[in-house]
């Protein structure tokens, strides 16, 4: 708290000092009131305490083993001082925790005599992961910038009407008529009729605001100039005071895509079947405002209930005849600009693609499109298929059907083989080949080898003895 | 304080550097470069684990790990693990054989799986049955056949190769049995200057031969001195939080790690942190380990340990960049309380 009443004067001295310099010269130069030089009394004395905790928690001295860890780091002894004082302080008679102190006096007389450098400051290391961050932030502020000047450009060059005066409204309108006459006419922007229409908003806006309407906002955009314009006449044509706004207004419209008097009467006309349809409202609205010589006759005439359905039916066929105009004439307008050629149009077409059909003439339209011209659209599995008409040239060709199996009897017939004698098959008249014989031992080998000689010796035998038989005996 | 015994220590830790240093010139007269391959398989051995090395075919995994064996007088076996390899062709079986006096007895036939350094060649080349053979014989120093359960001879240390997974007829190790390595090495191909020495040394008719530097009660003594090496409270407590870390489901993981990983490092992997940091302290002329060493050993210790999941396999995130992006946001605790 050393720092608290040194600072707690500071504040209360300067302040008595400027009364005092106010008193004899006059001059007031302390910009802050009671309240706040209070605050500021306190604030100031607090602020110095928490600095200057601060800056002492930021002063303290380091504990002993940052100390060391910081010679350790500083000179690369591994550790070995913090270790050592660890293992001193621990009291451990291990052979290996002396010799690590013992080890470190060495190097801890050598940390008592070397002269460390002093810390220099360095500047904060500029991550490259964070210079995302400062584009984006000069991004933003270059964004912001450009924005704040584009909004006071904006406001600027387009003062708000509504907020102005009536004679700063006539000001502002005779300036704008004066700069109109006095630019060239190449300089004037090419805009739509609605846009062109704008600066005569301002004046319009200017009678019917003398005539106490309220007005739209000069800012609006351009393409409700047009209606505000037709509103503002509306709403100023009945009034007594603003008959020469409601002149103004109309030729102000007059650069419009509608005729004036048209427009005008069916603006009427909607004021009339919006007065029709709440009538105690209107009627209230017609006796405040004074306004509106319909109004008032309605008012007049609400005691004769038949006169006033004439008057109605009167009125409405007018409306009829003029809405209908008016369709007529838009009709006409939107079928030129927006519609389709109706001539084109076909029936939606078929979009399954089985080519198959009663018909033998192609049709061109089972493409899988949604009409002429038009893209084709997905249909599941059938939009993977070719969307090329493919006309059937086999169509009329009977199907072949299924394999018919005909069964026949036939009786089974007896047939007799006979047995072909061994001897009739002659001898051989050709070799065998190559004959695959069994490795077998050596012994086995010959043992098989004589098995068949003795067969064979046999067989001849045999045949000897059978000759012998069969031959003839002679007689003796 | 005795400097009795801080003189012995300075005198174990003098001979450990010994030994190691003529383990390493031994196998330099072999093999060629991979220092940090050498490095790591001298750490495991004298720390006490087991070795596992990858890499593709000829790049003298094999070729260490004979030297090795030829550099130390231990009892040698070498497997070579082949898909139809059956745990007991490698723990042993009891046979039929024929007694002195004519008659048959049933004698127990020791695998090549009962040595001191046991080479493993190409482990994922067998089936995960055989592969988990090994299981008892890493953790636990001993092997069950049956009812007979044999102790094996310390030191004990197996060092197995194998070719990346990827390869075609390989199986991937259990989680179990990667965990029981304390290393897992990467070898690389060798750098150009290298393979002239190699042409040199293996292509012509100079016969080199290597020398014993120690005995298994001299690798036995010089564990016994790796498991004496001071272990200060801020790089015990780095080891375990990096271990932490690792560990997707726990609240130390950083996102990449809980996004990427399946399976986190055990508490064997803390235990294979401070020894291999224990193991280089000495190599450093330390007698203490440092948070240094415990980020040095991080990545061989904890790559094996770390099981990626489906997404870190088709982002194509390795082990090792999670194990990089553990050492770059666990924090090193420089100040102990």
């Amino acid at each position: 708290m050393t720092a608290f009443f040194p600072a707690a004067t500071l504040v209360p001295l300067v302040a008595l000092a400027a009364s005092i310099w106010a008193f004899f010269t006059g001059r007031q130069w302390w910009p802050l009131g009671g309240v706040a030089t209070i605050a500021v009394a306190l604030a100031v004395p607090l602020a110095s305490v928490l600095a200057a905790t601060l800056i002492a928690y930021l002063r303290r001295p380091p504990s002993r083993a940052l100390a060391l860890a910081f010679y350790d780091h500083r000179l690369g002894l591994r550790d070995r001082l913090q270790a050592a004082d660890e293992l001193a302080r621990r009291g451990v008679a291990d052979g290996f925790a002396q010799a690590a102190i013992l080890d470190a006096g060495a190097f801890a007389r050598q940390a008592l005599g070397a002269v460390l450098p002093k810390a220099a400051w360095r500047w904060p290391a500029l991550r490259a992961e964070r210079w995302p961050l400062g584009a984006l932030a000069l991004v933003a502020l270059v964004a912001g910038l450009l924005l704040r000047g584009e909004t006071l450009a904006y406001a600027g060059g387009a003062p708000d009407v509504a907020s102005l005066a009536p004679e700063e409204l006539e000001t502002l309108s005779e300036e704008q008529a004066a700069a109109q006459q006095e630019a060239p006419p190449a300089a004037t922007p090419r805009l739509p009729p609605a846009a062109q229409s704008a600066p005569r908003l301002a004046d319009a806006a200017e009678f019917a605001a003398r005539a106490g309407e309220r007005l739209p906002p000069a800012t609006s955009t351009f393409a409700d100039d047009a209606e505000q314009a037709d509103s503002a006449a509306v709403h100023a044509q009945p009034s007594q005071a603003g008959l020469a706004a409601a002149g103004a207004a109309a030729r102000s419209a007059e650069q419009t895509r509608r005729p004036p008097d048209k427009r005008a009467r069916r603006a009427e006309g909607k004021r009339r079947q919006e007065t029709r349809k709440q009538p105690e409202e209107s009627a209230s609205r017609g006796v405040a405002g004074g306004t509106g010589t319909s109004a008032g006759s309605r008012l007049a005439s609400s005691d004769h209930p038949a006169a006033d359905n004439k008057a109605r039916n009167n009125e409405a066929t007018d409306e009829v005849e003029d809405d209908a105009e008016d369709e007529e004439d838009e009709e006409q307008k939107a079928a030129s600009t927006r519609r389709p050629m109706l001539n084109n149009r076909k029936a939606p077409v078929d979009r399954s693609l089985s080519p198959s059909g009663t018909g033998d003439q192609e049709r061109d339209d089972l493409n899988g499109r949604s009409g002429p011209g038009g893209l084709k659209k997905t249909r599941g599995v059938a939009a993977m298929l070719l969307g090329v008409p493919m006309p059937d040239h086999l169509r009329g060709k009977p199907n072949p059907g299924r394999v018919k199996v005909r069964r026949e009897h036939a009786p089974p017939e007896e047939k007799t083989v006979l047995a072909m004698d061994a001897g009739a098959r002659g001898s051989r008249d050709q070799p065998f080949g190559d004959i695959n014989h069994m490795r077998l031992p050596p012994p086995a080998r010959s043992t098989v080898r004589n098995y068949f000689l003795a067969q064979r010796e046999r067989a001849l035998l045999g045949q000897g003895e059978r000759a012998r038989e069969d031959a003839p005996t002679e007689e003796p | 304080m005795s400097n009795e015994e801080a003189d012995q220590a300075r005198a174990d830790a003098a001979r450990f550097k010994e030994v190691c240093a003529g383990l390493k010139a031994e196998v330099g007269k072999m093999l060629v470069g991979q220092h940090d391959v050498v490095d790591g398989v001298l750490t495991a051995l004298l720390a006490g684990g087991h070795v596992l090395l990858e890499g593709v075919p000829g790049l003298g995994k094999t070729l260490l790990v004979r030297s090795l064996s030829d550099a130390v007088k231990l009892r040698f076996s070498r497997i070579q693990f082949t898909p139809d390899l059956m745990p007991a062709d490698i723990q042993g079986t009891t046979v039929l054989a024929e007694t002195p006096g004519g008659g048959h007895e049933l004698r127990f036939q020791e695998g090549p799986l009962i040595a001191n350094l046991v080479l493993a060649d190409e482990i994922n080349r067998a089936t995960p049955k055989t592969q988990s053979a090994l299981l008892e014989a890493m953790q636990e120093r001993q092997v069950t056949i049956g009812r007979r359960t044999i102790a094996l001879e310390e030191p004990y240390c197996v060092m197995a190769t194998q070719n990346p997974v990827e390869q075609e007829g390989t199986y991937p190790l259990p989680e179990a049995q990667l965990d029981r390595f304390l290393l897992k090495l990467v070898v690389g191909y060798p750098a150009e200057t290298e393979y002239h020495e190699i042409l040199d040394r293996t292509t012509g008719t100079a016969a080199v031969a290597i020398e014993p530097v120690a005995d298994g009660a001299e690798i036995v003594r010089l564990r016994a001195t790796v498991r004496a090496v001071a272990e200060p409270e801020a790089a015990r407590a780095y080891a375990v939080r990096l271990v932490l870390a690792s560990q997707p489901d726990g609240e130390h993981a950083p996102a990449a790690v809980a996004e990427n990983a399946a399976l986190g490092a055990s508490p064997r992997g803390v235990q294979g942190l401070i020894l291999a940091a224990k193991v280089r302290a000495l190599l450093d002329d330390r007698f203490a380990i440092a948070t240094d060493d415990i980020g040095a050993v991080a990545l061989p210790v904890l790559r094996h340990r770390v099981l990626l999941n489906y997404r870190a396999q088709a982002a194509n995130v390795t082990a090792d960049a999670l194990i990089g992006e553990l050492l770059a946001t666990v924090p090193v605790p420089r100040t102990v309380a």
